[in-house]
């Protein structure tokens, strides 16, 4: 995969859908989040989450898949209980996301993935692994990859 | 030698009971007690490292279903929150 060659950042980051993929033994980007997952871990890169793509995978299981809320918070509390690191905004972050609206004027409706970007950048975090780059096109500071 | 430092700590009256007479059956002490017992304590917690997140790969069924976009999760949300009302 293209983003395992092209990223010397130590720390990546999996959106929420990589999440739901890797989790899902029935998606058809399962095999693909595995295997993404399993080269980071070889070459000894740090997995990161922002705390939103919790709070998001918990909608996403309870709204969407129908999983009930206390399956779904049982998934998180094993998630948190894994090499995975949990990052959270910084004071900064809506500084730094204010800056990103500001250059990404006239591209509306991507604010969340604009605050999501400006929450991995705060926390020095280069590269997002997503099966959606549409929402993070044209921000300079951090690198995103697709799946596919 | 490792540098010893006199500290006070507070015990539970039965456990100390309980230590003192497991440490004079055991030809030792208390205070050697206290010392192996944080040592495995706190060694168990440093190899301790957390399981890998691909223990989890797979460990739910949901279907075939692609998940929503980001944009799709918060816009149905906020309209239900605060979109206009009908």
């Amino acid at each position: 995969m293209s983003f395992m060659t092209h990223t010397s950042s130590k720390k990546l980051a999996l959106d929420t859908n990589i999440l739901v993929y890797l989790l899902n033994n029935e998606s058809s980007f399962h095999d693909q989040a595995r295997l993404a997952i399993l080269k980071t871990e070889k070459q000894k890169i740090q997995l990161v989450v922002c705390q939103q793509n919790l709070v998001e995978l918990i909608r996403v299981l309870t709204d969407y898949y129908q999983y009930k809320l206390a399956q779904a918070v049982g998934q998180i509390n094993k998630l948190l209980e894994t090499n995975i690191q949990v990052v959270t905004p910084l004071i900064s972050t809506i500084n730094t996301y204010l800056e990103l609206c500001q250059k990404a004027k006239g591209k509306a409706k991507r604010h969340f993935d604009l605050y999501l970007a400006a929450t991995l950048i705060d926390n020095k975090i280069e590269t997002l692994i997503t099966n959606d780059k549409s929402g993070f096109k044209g921000i300079n500071k951090l690198k995103v990859a697709c799946l596919n | 030698m490792a540098y010893l430092m006199r500290t006070t700590i507070t015990l539970p009256e039965a456990l100390l009971e309980q230590a003192k007479y497991y440490a004079l059956a055991n030809k030792t002490t208390v205070s050697q007690l206290i010392k192996e017992g944080l040592a495995i304590k706190i060694k168990a917690k440093i190899n301790n490292k957390p399981k890998s997140i691909l223990t989890l790969a797979g460990s739910i069924n949901l279907g075939g279903k692609e998940p929503p976009t980001r944009n799709e999760l918060y816009d149905s949300y906020l309209k239900q929150k605060i979109g206009p009302r009908h």
